[in-house]
């Protein structure tokens, strides 16, 4: 395992996206902080500026839009590389146990989280000062906002990485994406009355919801982000749907592996 | 009653039939095939006859319809297996971010305990493969690339040796190099699967020859039976494959 996880660890240090998603990292978080730190919102003859919580809530809104591109990215393009093609012969002839693979990248994937969360951070202390995370500060609650992201993110990134092992990349772009836009816009109708007075008169929207409330809760994470760092709301049930489906997506990468007939060679 | 395994044999396939995708294209029919320890045996048809669907076989990378298959007693793709396979596929490219020295160090960390044993085999094989250790793969040329996968298939001295067209891309010295290597492994008791167009290295190396043919064995038997019957290897694969066995 710490021969993958060690090997897969390199092949992220030696790609280009780790580089492009560190300064794309960066910058994202840099920006709005900068923002934060210059606007001061004139509400009633008061002067408010945006501090402690608010600030974090900006920061991980732009980590989870920032982490969907890079788990896309690195789940069509950096994960299926060695189990595809010509190199599949190769990995599949090591003694290596197939359930260890998705493992190793998890980790690899969770490193690349937390070197994204590191930026994040060390940006904040830097503009705002590190007393902010001294007493007060919602650790709890922060704690359970880096479970939320890292499942998803790794949900997201299996996602990509499966339907490329075995669609191919360019399907996997496309197909993931809709899955994807698709979870978002049916959260955001049946979140509203406009869905619910439709689904009392459409069998076949009622049909879409049961399939929208089997899908990862994409729609939800921004929500339950906010209520933990608000209320650290814990334990969060909205938890168990996100452990799940890594499960099941984790599962379903091994039987490409253990299959490798059955997956797309190459685009 | 419980079986009992044949501990002198590596491998046996027994009336096998693999078919690909929905339409059920057969790449193998009927095949039984079998190598006992120290044995060498040589796979040789033409294209698309099914040599390679039949290393797959053994590899665990497809499983047959009807038919069975065991390979050191267990089945193909079993761990136990694959630690005791030293596998060159005819097809493959290894990761190209890593230097040579480091692929060979990424399959030793599977095949090798100890970093002391990891760190000499890699260095014995870069150096009798002459290859650089520094590169990059994405720099090798295609031979070395070639050298690259038949070393990392040596790793750990494996009890069998399955080699899918090793020789393409190698110049002719290095083959000379690599047949004395492969023979001297096959003396020292390892068991060898070659499959090979080039009939000349075959019948220096392999003991006994399987000959395919539209997926079905066409030809089984010792390579000096088949050059007493029919004068050389050549000879026997053109009477069973070419327009003499039409």
């Amino acid at each position: 395992m710490i021969a993958l996880w060690r090997h897969f660890l390199i092949h992220l240090f030696r790609t280009r996206l780790f580089y492009l998603c560190m300064g794309l990292s960066f910058f994202a978080f840099f920006i709005p902080l900068k923002l934060a730190d210059a606007i001061t919102i004139h509400v009633q003859e008061m002067e408010q500026a945006i501090t402690g919580e608010n600030i974090f809530l900006i920061l991980f809104f732009v980590a989870m839009s920032l982490g969907g591109f890079i788990s896309m990215v690195y789940g069509v393009w950096v994960v299926p590389y060695l189990h595809q093609g010509p190199r599949v012969f190769l990995s599949f002839g090591l003694p290596v146990a197939k359930w260890k693979v998705p493992i190793a990248y998890a980790l690899t994937f969770l490193c690349l989280i937390a070197l994204q969360n590191t930026i994040m951070f060390t940006l904040h202390g830097f503009m705002f000062g590190y007393e902010a995370y001294q007493d007060g500060f919602p650790l709890k609650g922060l704690l359970m906002v880096q479970l939320f992201q890292i499942l998803s993110l790794e949900v997201t990134m299996f996602l990509f990485a499966t339907l490329a092992l075995f669609f191919g990349r360019i399907a996997a772009t496309v197909l993931g994406t809709a899955i994807f836009s698709i979870a978002q816009v049916c959260g955001f109708i049946f979140a509203t009355d406009l869905g619910a007075e439709i689904q009392s008169k459409s069998a076949g929207l009622t049909l879409v919801r049961h399939i929208y409330e089997i899908l990862p809760p994409w729609d939800k994470v921004l929500v339950r982000i906010t209520q933990q760092l608000k209320e650290a709301n814990i334990p969060d049930p909205q938890l168990i749907p996100w452990g799940i489906w890594l499960v099941l997506l984790g599962a379903a990468f091994v039987v490409g592996l253990r299959f490798p007939l059955l997956t797309k060679g190459t685009d | 009653m419980s079986a009992t395994v044949n501990v002198s044999e590596i491998f046996k396939i027994e009336h096998v039939t693999i078919a690909y995708g929905w339409r059920k294209f057969v790449a193998v029919e009927s095949l039984n095939l079998h190598l006992e320890k120290g044995g060498s045996l040589a796979l040789l048809g033409l294209n698309g006859a099914g040599k390679t669907s039949t290393i797959r076989l053994l590899m665990g990378m497809v499983r047959p319809q009807i038919g069975q298959v065991e390979i050191f007693g267990t089945r193909p793709g079993d761990l136990k297996a694959l630690a005791r396979i030293g596998f060159a596929p005819e097809e493959a490219t290894p990761p190209e971010y890593l230097k040579g020295e480091e692929y060979l160090d990424f399959v030793a960390s599977f095949r090798l305990k100890g970093r002391e044993a990891r760190k000499k085999a890699v260095s014995d094989l870069m150096q009798w493969f002459e290859m650089p250790a520094q590169r990059r793969i994405r720099d090798y040329s295609k031979g070395m690339r070639r050298k690259l996968i038949l070393a990392q298939a040596l790793i750990g001295d494996p009890e069998l040796l399955i080699l899918d067209e090793p020789l393409n891309g190698l110049d002719p010295l290095f083959i000379m190099k690599l047949r004395e290597r492969v023979e001297g492994y096959v003396k020292n008791g390892g068991s060898l699967l070659l499959s090979s167009h080039i009939l000349a290295e075959v019948e220096k190396v392999c003991t006994s020859v399987a000959i395919i043919r539209e997926g079905q064995v066409a030809f089984t038997g010792s390579s000096a039976e088949a050059i007493q019957q029919y004068g050389s290897i050549e000879k026997a694969f053109a009477h069973f494959v070419g327009r003499d066995g039409a």
